[in-house]
């Protein structure tokens, strides 16, 4: 496939999916989400016959979504890597079978979800104290900071693997309750219980962080 | 009342929740994604050649299996084609014409007879 024809079906409103940090806002993201963008039908078609390069936007058009669901679902960054290397895998693998009329984005999440999960099952949630110390709060007091990170941590650690799905893909991904209901196959209603519940343990921990401050 | 029924004052997404979870939820350094979409694309090229690589080891293998398999067909039918026309010739050849002949025998009975009651 011609470089420019990449370059034309890419094209978001001007912009182009270049890196993922081009999606990191909430409003661009729920843009994607309705998938107004890139033509992920003509690069799936144009991957699917064995253009290396499409699935490669592909890829780069998705794959800071796809970590940070992986990553909320297995909680440490080596397991959320593998995750998501498997899901990209597994979809590559299932080209063929993408339906056109479907959302790419939720079709891959689901993907994505499920990767993860399985990976869940297979390794057992690690302990909390293995999340990656490369994380960074926008704290300057490293006490506070570290204590605060404890906290939510352990909250987040704390609740089933779905509900941190759940509550990863609608307040950090921007994804609907329908949308999260049909990647995690659950009925919508069980979506927005399982983020009333998840929310309500990570306020929880925020607040009890602000009272003992 | 159905699962669709439930609501939560849950729709708009929380903020605090959010901007607490990024920070958590964020890969190890900024230029993570390039050696990311690096990793993934060779997870795929490895696909790719092992497929390519599994076919070519096949390949000669098979293509020798197909043509023994080709030989042993072609024999089997040239055999089967020759017992068929032999079954054929032979039917053909050992045909027997019954009506014809008891018509005959038939025919000469009463002729028989008479000359037997003349003789004696």
């Amino acid at each position: 496939m011609n470089v420019d024809r990449l370059a034309e079906m890419t094209a978001i409103h001007g912009r182009t999916v270049t890196d993922e940090r081009d999606v990191g806002d909430r409003a661009l993201a729920q843009r994607v989400n309705a998938e107004p963008g890139p033509d992920y039908g003509a690069l799936v078609r144009a991957a699917r016959d064995g253009d290396d390069s499409a699935f490669a936007l592909i890829v780069r058009g998705h794959q800071r979504r796809a970590y940070t669901i992986a990553r909320a679902i297995v909680l440490n960054h080596e397991d959320a890597e593998d995750a998501v290397q498997e899901a990209f895998l597994h979809a590559y693998r299932a080209l063929d079978r993408f339906d056109a009329a479907y959302p790419f984005g939720a079709w891959l999440g689901r993907i994505v979800a499920n990767a993860a999960l399985d990976l869940v099952r297979r390794r057992r949630v690690r302990a909390t104290e293995e999340l990656s110390d490369a994380v960074a709060l926008p704290f300057r007091d490293p006490a506070e900071q570290g204590e605060l990170k404890a906290r939510l941590t352990q909250a987040l650690a704390g609740l089933p693997a779905r509900q941190r799905a759940v509550l990863v893909m609608h307040d950090v991904e921007g994804f609907r309750h329908a949308e999260i209901g049909e990647m995690l196959g659950m009925p919508e209603g069980t979506a927005r219980s399982d983020l009333h519940h998840a929310r309500a343990a990570m306020r929880r921990a925020l607040h009890d962080m602000r009272s003992d401050g | 009342m159905t699962d669709s029924d439930l609501r939560f004052p849950d729709d708009a997404p929380d903020s605090a929740v959010a901007g607490a979870l990024r920070p958590l939820l964020a890969p190890p350094h900024d230029d993570y994604w390039g050696t990311l979409e690096r990793a993934i694309m060779a997870r795929i090229a490895e696909e790719r050649g092992a497929w390519w690589s599994a076919l070519g080891d096949w390949a000669r293998p098979a293509m020798l299996a197909a043509a023994v398999a080709l030989i042993a067909a072609t024999v089997l039918l040239s055999r089967s084609n020759s017992a068929d026309a032999a079954i054929a010739y032979s039917a053909m050849s050992e045909e027997q014409y019954p009506v014809v002949e008891s018509t005959t025998a038939a025919a000469n009975v009463p002729a028989a007879t008479v000359h037997m009651l003349l003789d004696h």
